[in-house]
C-alpha cells in the first residue's frame, strides 16, 4: 500500500505536467528529414509517438526480416525470379496498410499516396473468392491504391496504434496480425517444394483460425499468389511473387501462412530496396558468368610504320671500311603490313598468327666524281658578216657542267614472316588494352640496293646476286602493347606499339661484318569479328 | 562506317607502297674548274687551255748530228734530203763560222694535219696561201741555236703528196721573239721570202722505181720554211663563222678550216663580240671542213663540219665530241 500511496502522490503531482520539447530535438533525432521526405516516409513532427513507433516497427521489421531471410536462405529462392520482380516494381512504392476502422484518422498528415503504388492492386482476385468475404475484409484490411477514397488515403497514419508503414511494404504488419490470427499447419513441411498459393488468403487476415490454405496449382516450381479485392476486380493484371519453399509441394499439403508471409514480406523488402537503388542506378541486367569457352574468331589487318635499329659487329673489316659504311648508310622509315587471325582462348587470353611483310629502308649515300650535267640553253648571237650585214643567230644548244653527284639510293631489306603471339587483353566493350608477346618466324628475306665492296666502291646487290646477306634470318622475338577501340558491332580499331628483336643477323658468314636489325613500330589496324552476330 | 574504314585502309596501304623513287642525286659543280668555264675573253691568256692543247699535238722532232765545219747531206725518210754546205752556221753573236758537231732538229710539214699540229695555218697576213709543204730546221750547238751564216744557204729536197705546183715560193713563218718553245705562237703568219723566184720542181725515183715529185728549195733562214703560193684573191670569197656550245670558248678551243682539195689550213680567230670563230677570204664554192679542237680540263674534244659549198651558208654550228688524244691525232693525220 505504501508503494501505492507514493505512486498516487506522484501521479497527482504530475497529472497535468507536461515537459516542453526543446526546439530542434526532432531535427537531431531525425536529421535526414528531407531525405525522408524524398523517400516518401511520412512522420509528422507533432506526433510524439512517431519516433518510438518507428523504432518499434524497425525492430519488428528487423526481426521479421531475419526470419524471412533465414527462411529464404533455406528456400533456395531463384535469382531470376527476384530480378523480374524488382524490375516490375521499380518506380512504385507499395503500401499495405492494415488499420482498425474504429480508430480516428488524423487529418494533419499530408497524403503521400501519390507515391504509393499498391502492389496488392495488381493482385488478381481469383474467381473462387466471394463478394461477401470481400466485404468482410473491409473491416479488417484496407489496401491503399491510387483509386482509393480520401478516407483510405488518410488512413496511412493513425492516432491509435496502427500497423502502417509508409513507403515500405508492411508485410510486418500483415505478418504480426496474420501470424496471430491465422493458423496454418504444415504437417509435411519437409516435402514442400516451391509451389503456388493464393495470396488472397494471405490478405484474408480476418479469417480466424483459418482452414489450411488450399493449393490451387502445384505443377510449377514457382508459386503464383493471386488476390482479389473488390476495388480491383476489373483489373486483369497479374503479378508474380516468387515465394519459394524448401520442401516440395504436393496436393493436400498445408503450409503455414506465416511462412508464406515471411516469404512475401522478404520479397517485398527486396522490392523496396531495389526500388531505392533503382533511383540511383539504371536498370542493369547482370548476366550470370558465362564460363563456356570463347568461340569467337577475329581477323586483323594492319600496317605499321617501322623504325629499324641497326647493329654492326666487326669480323674482318677494316676500320676505314666500317667508317665509310657508317657514314654512307642511314636508316629510314620502313613499314610492315600483314593479316592475322586471332583466337581468344578465354575472355582475356588470345593467340594470334598470320602473315606479315616487312620492309626496312636504308638510305645509302655516296659521291661520284666528274659527273656531267647537261643543260639546254638558248643562245643568241649577233654576227656581223660585213658592213650592213648583221646576222642574228638563235641557237638551242646544250651546256655541260662538270661536278660531283651526291647519290642517294634506297636499300631495301624485305622479308615475309609468320608472327605467333599470345596476349592478355582486358577492359570493357568499348576500350580494351592488351599485352602481347611471341616469336616471329622468318619465311624469306631478300635485299636490294648497293653496298660497299672492299675497295670502298659501291656495288649493286639484288635478290638474285647477293653474296652478303642471308635468305632467311630465322627467329625474332616480339613484344607489344595494344589498345583497342570499338568502332562498330564487329569492328575494333587497334594501335599496337611493338618491338621486334631478331635473334640472328642478316649477313652470312662470309661477310666481313655482322649486321643485325631490330624493329620498333606502331601497328595500326582493324580487327573484325568473324562470328558476326 | 565500313566504307570509310575500307577506304582508309586501302589509302594507308597505298601510302606505304607509293614511294618508288630509287635514286636521287644532288649535283654540285666544281668551283673554278675550267670545264665549267663558259666565259669568253678578248685575248686568250698564255695559260689558256689552247696552249696546252697545242703542246699535246706537237710531234717528236727528228734529230741528227753533223759536223758543221765540214758540211753534210742529211737524208730522212719520205725522201727528204738536206744539203748543208761547210762552215755555213754561225752563233748568234759571232761572225766566224761555227765548227764541230752540232745537232740538227727537223720536222716536216707534209700534210694539212701537220700545219694544225704546229699551229702553222697557211695564211699570210690574212690572205690564204696554198702550201706544197714545209719544214722546220733548227741547228743547236751546246744548247745554243745556230743560224745560217751570211750568204750561206741550205737546200732541202722533199717529195710532195700532190703534184708539185710551178709557182711556189719560199715562205718563212713569222714567230714571236724570243722563240717560244711551247704552246701556240699567236704571232704566226707566213711571210714570203725576199727571193720570190719559183721553187724548183724536183723529180726522182724511189728504190722501187716509182716516180717521186717534189720541190727543191733553197733558203737562207732556218726554222719554219715552206713552199707556198697565194691563192687568187680576186675570186669571190666570203667570211665564214662557226659557233660552238657555251662550254667551248676562245680559251679552250681552236677552230680551223681545212680545204678538201688544197693544202690550205685556215685558222678561225675568235670573235669576242659574237662568241664565235671566224675567218675571211674563203672562196665561195670551196669545199672545206671546219674542225674544232678543244681542251676542257683534261678532256679533249673534236668537232667536225663538212662544208661542200661555202657561200650558201656561212654560219656553221660545230658540236664537238669528246675524243681521246690518239683519236684526234689519227684524225689529224688523215687530213
Amino acid at each position: 500500500m505504501t508503494d501505492n500511496q507514493f505512486d498516487n502522490f506522484v501521479r497527482a503531482k504530475l497529472h497535468d505536467h507536461s515537459a516542453p520539447v526543446p526546439a530542434g530535438l526532432w531535427d537531431k533525432v531525425n536529421p535526414a528529414k528531407d531525405d525522408d521526405d524524398r523517400k516518401g516516409i511520412i512522420i509528422p513532427r507533432k506526433f510524439r509517438w512517431g519516433l518510438p513507433l518507428l523504432a518499434l516497427l524497425i525492430l519488428a521489421g528487423s526481426v521479421t526480416g531475419y526470419f524471412i531471410f533465414s527462411d529464404d536462405a533455406s528456400g533456395n529462392i531463384t535469382t531470376g525470379q527476384n530480378t523480374v520482380a524488382q524490375t516490375g516494381s521499380g518506380t512504385g512504392n507499395s503500401t499495405i496498410t492494415e488499420t482498425n476502422t474504429s480508430t480516428n484518422h488524423q487529418q494533419n498528415t499530408p497524403p503521400e499516396n501519390n507515391n504509393q503504388i499498391d502492389a496488392a492492386a495488381n493482385i488478381e482476385a481469383p474467381s473462387t473468392y466471394s463478394k461477401e468475404e470481400e466485404a468482410n475484409q473491409k473491416n479488417s484490411l484496407s489496401i491503399n491504391e491510387p483509386e482509393t477514397t480520401a478516407t483510405d488515403k488518410n488512413a496511412t497514419v493513425s492516432s491509435t496504434p496502427t500497423r502502417t508503414l509508409t513507403n515500405t511494404i508492411d508485410e510486418n504488419i500483415a505478418s504480426s496480425k496474420g501470424i496471430d490470427n491465422i493458423n496454418i499447419s504444415n504437417n509435411k513441411r519437409k516435402n514442400i517444394t516451391p509451389g503456388s498459393i493464393e495470396s488472397m488468403q494471405v490478405l484474408n487476415k480476418n479469417t480466424k483460425n483459418s482452414t489450411p490454405i488450399p493449393f490451387v496449382r502445384n505443377t510449377d516450381l514457382t508459386t503464383r499468389n493471386e488476390a482479389s479485392i473488390s476495388s480491383t476486380e476489373s483489373r486483369d493484371e497479374e503479378m508474380v511473387y516468387p515465394v519459394t519453399f524448401s520442401g516440395n509441394f504436393e496436393p493436400g499439403n498445408t503450409i503455414s501462412l506465416s511462412k508464406a508471409n515471411f516469404g512475401l514480406s522478404g520479397l517485398m523488402q527486396r522490392v523496396q530496396v531495389s526500388s531505392a537503388y533503382s533511383r540511383k542506378f539504371k536498370n542493369i541486367i547482370v548476366c550470370p558468368p558465362y564460363k563456356v569457352r570463347n568461340t569467337d574468331w577475329f581477323a586483323e589487318v594492319y600496317v605499321s610504320p617501322d623504325i629499324a635499329f641497326k647493329s654492326i659487329e666487326n669480323r674482318s673489316a677494316t676500320t676505314q671500311y666500317l667508317a665509310k659504311k657508317d657514314s654512307s648508310e642511314s636508316m629510314r622509315l620502313g613499314y610492315s603490313a600483314g593479316v592475322r587471325l586471332v583466337k581468344p582462348i578465354t575472355d582475356n587470353f588470345l593467340v594470334r598468327t598470320g602473315l606479315q611483310y616487312t620492309q626496312i629502308n636504308e638510305k645509302f649515300t655516296y659521291r661520284t666524281e666528274d659527273e656531267v650535267k647537261t643543260i639546254t640553253v638558248i643562245s643568241v648571237r649577233t654576227i656581223i658578216r660585213g658592213p650592213g650585214d648583221t646576222l642574228r643567230v638563235t641557237d638551242t644548244s646544250t651546256v655541260q657542267q662538270v661536278g660531283f653527284k651526291t647519290n642517294s639510293i634506297k636499300n631495301r631489306y624485305r622479308s615475309f614472316d609468320i608472327p605467333v603471339t599470345v596476349g592478355y587483353q582486358f577492359g570493357n566493350d568499348n576500350l580494351q588494352f592488351g599485352i602481347n608477346a611471341g616469336v616471329i618466324f622468318n619465311i624469306s628475306s631478300w635485299y636490294q640496293g648497293v653496298i660497299l665492296d672492299s675497295s670502298l666502291a659501291t656495288v649493286p646487290i639484288s635478290k638474285g646476286t647477293n653474296q652478303v646477306y642471308k635468305n632467311n634470318i630465322g627467329l625474332g622475338l616480339y613484344g607489344g602493347i595494344s589498345v583497342l577501340k570499338r568502332m562498330g558491332e564487329n569492328t575494333q580499331l587497334f594501335f599496337e606499339p611493338y618491338f621486334r628483336y631478331n635473334l640472328s643477323g642478316i649477313t652470312n658468314g662470309q661477310a666481313s661484318y655482322q649486321q643485325k636489325f631490330s624493329l620498333g613500330g606502331l601497328s595500326i589496324g582493324l580487327r573484325y569479328n568473324l562470328n558476326r552476330r | 562506317m565500313k566504307k570509310n574504314v575500307f577506304i582508309s585502309t586501302v589509302a594507308m596501304l597505298f601510302f606505304f607502297t607509293a614511294c618508288k623513287k630509287e635514286l636521287s642525286d644532288n649535283f654540285t659543280t666544281y668551283p673554278g674548274d675550267p670545264r665549267n668555264d663558259t666565259v669568253w675573253v678578248a685575248t686568250a691568256p698564255g695559260n689558256a687551255p689552247i696552249h696546252q692543247l697545242a703542246n699535246q699535238f706537237l710531234p717528236d722532232l727528228i734529230i741528227d748530228t753533223f759536223d758543221c765545219a765540214l758540211g753534210d747531206t742529211i737524208t730522212f725518210k719520205d725522201y727528204i734530203s738536206i744539203r748543208i754546205p761547210a762552215a755555213s752556221f754561225t752563233e748568234n753573236s759571232a761572225t766566224t763560222p761555227a765548227s764541230g758537231k752540232v745537232r740538227l732538229e727537223f720536222f716536216r710539214l707534209k700534210k694539212k694535219g701537220d700545219f694544225i699540229k704546229f699551229f702553222k695555218p697557211t695564211t699570210s697576213s690574212g690572205y690564204l696561201v696554198e702550201s706544197g709543204g714545209g719544214f722546220f730546221i733548227r741547228v743547236v750547238k751546246n744548247g745554243q741555236e745556230l743560224k745560217l751564216a751570211p750568204n750561206a744557204s741550205i737546200t732541202v729536197r722533199f717529195a710532195d703528196t700532190e703534184d708539185p705546183k710551178t709557182n711556189m715560193q719560199v715562205f718563212h713563218a713569222r714567230e714571236t721573239l724570243p722563240f717560244i718553245s711551247s704552246g701556240i705562237d699567236t704571232m704566226h703568219t707566213w711571210t714570203r721570202h725576199t727571193d720570190t723566184s719559183w721553187i724548183k720542181i724536183w723529180q726522182g725515183q724511189d728504190s722501187l722505181g716509182n716516180v717521186l715529185k717534189g720541190y727543191e728549195l733553197t733558203t737562207t733562214q732556218l726554222r719554219w720554211t715552206a713552199a707556198n703560193r697565194y691563192i687568187d684573191s680576186s675570186l669571190p670569197h666570203t667570211n665564214i663563222f662557226a659557233y660552238l656550245p657555251q662550254n667551248f670558248t676562245n680559251k679552250n678551243t681552236l677552230v680551223y678550216a681545212v680545204f678538201e682539195n688544197q693544202k690550205i689550213v685556215v685558222n678561225l680567230t675568235a670573235e669576242y663580240r659574237s662568241r664565235s670563230f671566224t675567218t675571211m677570204r674563203i672562196p665561195k664554192g670551196a669545199k672545206i671542213r671546219i674542225l674544232s679542237f678543244s681542251r676542257l680540263g683534261t678532256d679533249l674534244y673534236l668537232g667536225t663540219k663538212l662544208v661542200n659549198d661555202v657561200g650558201t651558208n656561212n654560219v656553221y654550228k660545230i658540236e664537238p665530241q669528246k675524243k681521246s688524244l690518239t683519236d684526234i691525232l689519227a684524225y689529224i693525220n688523215s687530213l
